[in-house]
């Protein structure tokens, strides 16, 4: 069997096993749904009928027409409590990514422009060094040194995440940087601000743009979980890993305090890591 | 039988090689502790919070005025924050050294001996769920890649993925309200009585073999697609079953060893929260009372131990390498790359 029959074989193969006009339309859709999330983020009166924080109805009412995810133990709305806590978690994230991104990108391009080098080294035993740290000791470290709040939660819990995104760029940048057009540059005289800029950052755009959908919902669970644990925001906010913890206790009897938040985080995650996998198929 | 010079030389440039590797790992090993340690010392003393405040109580509770009559610099004194911090640095590092990790700014309990009474509690958890886990993600990932059945093939690999967007601590509610609360099949909490283990165990067995399927699947893949199993093995009449089970699955298996040393954190984090969630005694609970009472000695010792766990767990990793891959078994590793090498 020649070499040609045998990509050839590969190829149909996977075209079949991919099916990608499908995948784009899928792409197109959850993106669609994800700009509407985004747009009920910024402005949940749009859609939340009721005042997360007034008291509208009879305590512990079950999911009806009036409340839609039902009530909580002093008569709040969850439903409008849920829309106004997504705002909460969605920009908690983009903080927490948008300081794992700077510091990730900083360490990940000093590291990988000169692979084996000092800095390199001294910063890839720093990063491991962070690694090894479980990300919610890590997190509850810099709370207990900057005090508890959604600020710090969401820094600390971006700390945690720079080390794969530096990892990540690392590899990427090491990549892009063999490649003939960024060397056919340096050549030409291009300095290495210039090449990372024009050259590097956009080879690697895509890897870390998959990367960066999917850890966004992992940071929106982190985030809830260390809100869960008392380190986030506090009662009465709506976020969700307060409503959640809120909702415990009554779980026996008002299982909608507690399961209805959390469905609704899983479903916000269960989107962005579709996004990320359809990203990743599509580079 | 006598041995050739060259032999004596090659044997022994081999097992010098083995002991400079297993040097340099322990170096290494030693040094991402050194870091870790350091970088949170820094981290919590530079801004020592009120940890004494915490000691004889908050604020809150005592009210302002009492914690003015009290002499706080003496107490700062007895528990050694009024040092400076190069001093502090020094005394914890030698402790360290000596395997002290202090003593608690709260109870004064020594720390070593705190994290010893509740770490069997979380091992257990951890183990217990680790066991179903690993068979488990094997299956899945086999179950997403072999069946003819495109249903069944759609169903497991998208089951993993699904799992790992869920939050530990609302799975961990879910069930309790089902089979606690509901059905009244087990226990929701406690720590003592065997039957209290299974859930959270479940909750934590799921995510392990969620996670470890992920990889699995996508190494599987592409395996496949590579030519000693797309062409050769099918070529010699083997079925798909025994490409995927005889040829591919040992060859995939190196990912998921990485991904087995490098999840043993976010497994530990996911092991406290569980435990918060049934209120389990262990490591969370100890790492959730410390944070809240700022005891950074407890902190401190706590992220010591944990760093430690990850790097032997990941001493661990190297060694199943070199078991799964003969060609690391050769000290100058022809080319088969170390650890690092592999994504």
């Amino acid at each position: 069997m020649t070499d040609a029959t045998l990509t050839t074989t590969t190829r149909t193969a996977e075209r079949r096993l991919s099916r990608p006009r499908v995948r784009v339309r899928e792409l197109h859709v959850h993106l669609t749904l994800l700009a509407g999330l985004v747009l009920v983020g910024m402005f949940p009166s749009l859609v939340a009928r009721h005042d997360p924080y007034a008291l509208d109805g009879i305590p512990f009412t079950p999911p009806s027409g009036t409340f839609w995810f039902g009530t909580d133990e002093i008569g709040r709305d969850l439903f409008s409590r849920v829309v106004h806590g997504l705002q909460i978690s969605l920009f908690s994230a983009a903080l927490a990514i948008a300081v794992a991104l700077v510091l990730g990108a900083v360490i990940g391009v000093l590291s990988g422009l000169r692979p084996g080098g000092l800095l390199d080294r001294l910063l890839g035993i720093v990063t491991e060094s962070v690694m090894a740290i479980p990300s919610v000791l890590l997190a509850l470290a810099v709370i207990t040194a900057y005090g508890r709040g959604a600020f710090v939660a969401a820094v600390a819990i971006g700390i945690g995440e720079a080390t794969g995104f530096a990892r990540l760029i690392r590899g990427c940048v090491m990549q892009a940087s063999t490649q003939t057009y960024v060397e056919a540059a340096r050549t030409c005289g291009a300095g290495p601000l210039r090449v990372v800029v024009r050259h590097i950052v956009p080879a690697i755009f895509s890897p870390v743009l998959a990367y960066t959908a999917l850890h966004f919902g992992l940071a929106m669970l982190a985030i809830g979980a260390l809100s869960y644990l008392g380190f986030g925001e506090s009662p009465p906010s709506p976020e969700w890993g307060v409503l959640i913890a809120g909702g415990q206790k009554y779980l026996a009897h008002a299982w909608w305090v507690a399961i209805i938040p959390g469905l609704v985080l899983a479903a916000v995650v269960v989107l962005l890591n579709r996004i990320a996998y359809l990203l990743q198929e599509h580079r | 039988m006598t041995t050739t010079p060259a032999e004596t030389v090659a044997r022994r440039t081999r097992a010098g090689g083995l002991l400079r590797t297993a040097g340099s790992r322990l170096a290494h090993a030693a040094a991402v502790i050194f870091i870790a340690y350091s970088a949170t010392f820094f981290l919590l003393f530079v801004l020592p919070g009120d940890a004494v405040l915490a000691r004889i109580g908050t604020t809150d509770t005592i009210g302002s005025a009492d914690v003015s009559q009290l002499n706080l610099d003496e107490l700062r004194d007895e528990v050694g924050l009024t040092d400076d911090l190069g001093t502090q640095y020094l005394r914890g590092l030698t402790g360290l050294l000596h395997g002290d990790l202090g003593r608690s700014l709260v109870t004064e309990e020594p720390v070593a001996g705190m994290i010893a009474d509740v770490l069997p509690s979380t091992v257990t958890l951890a183990a217990v769920s680790l066991v179903p886990a690993v068979p488990l993600g094997f299956l899945l990932a086999v179950l997403a890649v072999n069946p003819r059945s495109r249903l069944v093939r759609a169903v497991a690999s998208l089951l993993p993925s699904a799992y790992v967007s869920l939050p530990v601590f609302w799975v961990g509610l879910l069930f309790i309200y089902l089979f606690s609360l509901t059905l009244g099949w087990f226990p929701s909490n406690g720590s003592e009585e065997p039957a209290a283990l299974v859930l959270p165990a479940t909750v934590l067995a799921l995510l392990g073999a969620a996670q470890f399927a992920q990889v699995l699947i996508s190494s599987l893949r592409a395996e496949l697609g590579a030519s000693y199993a797309a062409v050769t093995a099918p070529a010699k009449g083997a079925g798909r079953f025994t490409v995927v089970c005889r040829h591919c699955l040992r060859n995939a298996s190196f990912p998921f060893l990485a991904v087995f040393g490098l999840r043993v954190g976010s497994l530990l984090g996911g092991t406290v929260v569980v435990e918060m969630v049934f209120s389990r005694a262990g490591l969370g609970r100890l790492m959730v009372d410390a944070v809240k009472a700022v005891d950074l000695t407890v902190v401190l010792g706590l992220v010591v131990v944990l760093a430690a766990v990850y790097v032997v767990i990941n001493i661990l990793v190297d060694v199943g390498y070199a078991l799964l891959d003969p060609r690391l078994r050769r000290p100058s590793g022809a080319g088969a790359g170390s650890t690092e090498a592999r994504p």
